[in-house]
């Protein structure tokens, strides 16, 4: 019987990178189904939960899924790989690996614990801590939404009026900021992209006077040579967050890089790496499927 | 025994606590405003610091933290456990109990008695007529992560007109059967359970200050200590109906509870640290502590035994 494959994405997903996904894993798998979460309906009964897209049973039908999911999407996303997780469909992401590359610190502090050399950063409740930890790491210093993503709610803040206003801002929204020490790049940065054991490495470059080197705000990206200390760096970030596939962004610091950030749904960055990404993926995830399934026989 | 109480406010519930611990004998109790907190992350370290009050140097803490902190809370809590310091609430306690979707399956899935649901994350998705269960039911709207409505629904055509009367962004929706009978709202601490009765008055749950004290069946019992370990709480709210779990919550309400079983409630928690603290030190080869008045008591047993 041949293999089948859902890929799940979050309520706006990016079509493009949907599309590649598709084209690549239909080359391979013998059947693929997309479907967006919001068009999944969870039924939970009698010590069985059930996930339902129309009126297909999408534990029953496949054997493999890749969730692509979105900070929005919180709640139904925790919910629905949890399910995933329970049952025998093999999935190359975890509940916990959402639930912490959901948050700047918390990432930070996961992989930090397991070895990784990571960027100082800090997590507080009130802005009278916060103000005091911006003094000891100094300015400029960065900023994060907690659950921002593609560089959204990044800023640089340069002085202590500026970092007041913005603590002042997040506090009316009941939302959390992690402050991480600022390293000045030259607004370029490493990621390297996990499949399994296999690590593809790129270079961003951000647009001028831009500090950060995201592709969605119009940097552009090129593979490069991972050197074995970010290939290793990489996998043992991944596995300390059960991620299979992924993406571990560095910057390049006096000692050697140190993480920035985790994705737990990288873009492929298209426009300059092609379906490379989709393609290692589609192709990671069929052959662990087949390991998966020989495991259980 | 040294614990450290970690709280949003000094309130008179937590002074009581704090003396409790005092009481049965713990030789320093301290209080960490959560307001103050930082966690800072250097290196393969992350410290846990306000003003001088070092996480490292108390045996155990208690957390006492509303939900809406979750994002704070889950990773102390996960460094708390890195660091081998018991807290009555373990990782992951505070994301399954901010989310009531997440909550319901997994406790479903675990063979406790829920009941049944239906979650969505689009209006278009709700077919009123086509539900698996019959009404009233209970539906909750959810935004981002905030819970914005929870109302009990008689019917298809006001559930309908729910639908098509909201105007937020919903992002998930949880429809649930709705058990019509009183609630016993219970606190676990450990396997100690403090169960207040509430009265259910037409769709609403009389105030927990004005239920009456009263006692589970076994098997009732059994499924509250075990609803609170699946959500990874050893001490929390679990509230039953009909044999049916319908919320575990990792805190309780002390203030309302103290009243109606006044010491008893804060010995309990006491009780739940000393053997958790010990079952640590086993692990780690250090000797437990007892309480200086157990131990009086042993000394005398033993030479009236003599």
């Amino acid at each position: 019987m041949g293999l089948k494959l859902l890929i799940i994405g979050g309520i706006q997903f990016k079509k493009s990178t949907i599309e590649s996904l598709l084209d690549e894993s239909r080359k391979i798998f013998d059947a693929v189904l997309f479907v967006p979460v919001n068009k999944i309906k969870v039924v939970s009964s009698k010590g069985k939960s059930k996930l339902f897209y129309k009126n297909i049973d999408l534990l029953e039908e496949f054997d493999a899924c890749y969730p692509r999911f979105r900070p929005r999407d919180f709640f139904i996303s925790e919910t629905v790989l949890r399910i995933l997780e329970q049952s025998d469909i093999y999935m190359p992401v975890s509940l916990e690996g959402y639930r912490v590359t959901n948050h700047k610190y918390f990432t930070i502090k996961k992989v930090a614990n397991a070895g990784c050399p990571v960027v100082p950063s800090s997590l507080f409740i009130s802005p009278e801590a916060a103000k005091s930890h911006a003094k000891d790491f100094g300015f400029p210093l960065v900023a994060k939404l907690l659950s921002g993503y593609a560089g959204k709610g990044v800023v640089l803040i340069r002085d202590m009026k500026q970092f007041e206003s913005i603590l002042q801002t997040v506090h009316i929204f009941d939302e959390f900021i992690s402050v991480q020490k600022y390293i000045e790049t030259g607004g370029m940065d490493l990621r390297c992209y996990v499949f399994g054991e296999k690590v593809v490495a790129v270079k961003r470059t951000g647009v001028e006077e831009d500090f950060r080197a995201n592709i969605s705000r119009g940097g552009s990206a090129e593979i490069i040579e991972a050197s074995e200390q970010m290939k290793d760096v990489s996998l043992k970030a991944a596995k300390a967050l059960n991620m299979e596939i992924c993406a571990v962004d560095f910057i390049e610091t006096a000692s050697g890089p140190a993480i920035i950030e985790v994705n737990f749904m990288p873009g492929p960055f298209k426009k300059f790496l092609g379906n490379t990404v989709a393609r290692e993926s589609a192709e990671y995830i069929y052959n662990r499927v087949i390991k998966h399934q020989l495991a259980e026989t | 025994m040294k614990i450290l109480i970690i709280a949003g406010r000094k309130t008179n519930p937590i002074i009581k606590l704090m003396k409790s611990f005092e009481e049965n004998g713990f030789e320093k109790v301290e209080f960490m405003g959560l307001k103050n907190i930082s966690m800072i992350t250097k290196g393969s370290l992350t410290a846990i610091e306000d003003s001088g009050i070092k996480v490292e140097n108390f045996d155990a803490v208690f957390i006492s933290a509303d939900l809406k902190l979750t994002s704070f809370i889950g990773p102390l809590l996960d460094e708390l456990d890195v660091k081998g310091i018991y807290t009555q609430v373990k990782p992951d306690s505070y994301y399954i109990c901010q989310n009531h979707a997440l909550q319901s399956t997994l406790l479903n899935d675990s063979k406790i008695r829920v009941s049944r649901s239906v979650i969505f994350s689009s209006l278009s998705l709700v077919k009123p007529e086509d539900l698996l269960f019959k009404y009233p039911v209970i539906c909750r709207f959810f935004s981002g992560s905030k819970k914005i409505q929870s109302i009990v629904v008689d019917s298809p055509v006001e559930l309908n007109s729910i639908v098509k009367g909201l105007k937020t962004d919903i992002d998930m929706i949880l429809l649930k059967e709705f058990i019509a009978s009183d609630v016993y709202h219970c606190a676990v601490i450990g396997d100690d359970i403090f169960v207040v009765e509430r009265k259910l008055h037409g769709k609403e749950i009389e105030p927990l200050a004005r239920g009456r004290t009263v006692k589970l069946s076994e098997k009732d019992a059994k499924t509250v200590i075990r609803a609170a370990r699946i959500c990874k709480c050893d001490v929390a709210t679990v509230k039953i109906c009909k044999g049916h779990v319908t919320d575990v919550l990792p805190d309780i309400d002390f203030s309302a509870l103290e009243q109606k079983f006044g010491t008893d409630l804060l010995s309990s928690i006491a009780k739940l640290y000393r053997e958790k603290i010990n079952e640590l030190r086993e692990k780690r080869g250090i000797p437990a502590v007892e309480k200086a008045k157990d131990v009086v008591g042993k000394i005398f047993g033993a030479f009236r035994g003599a």
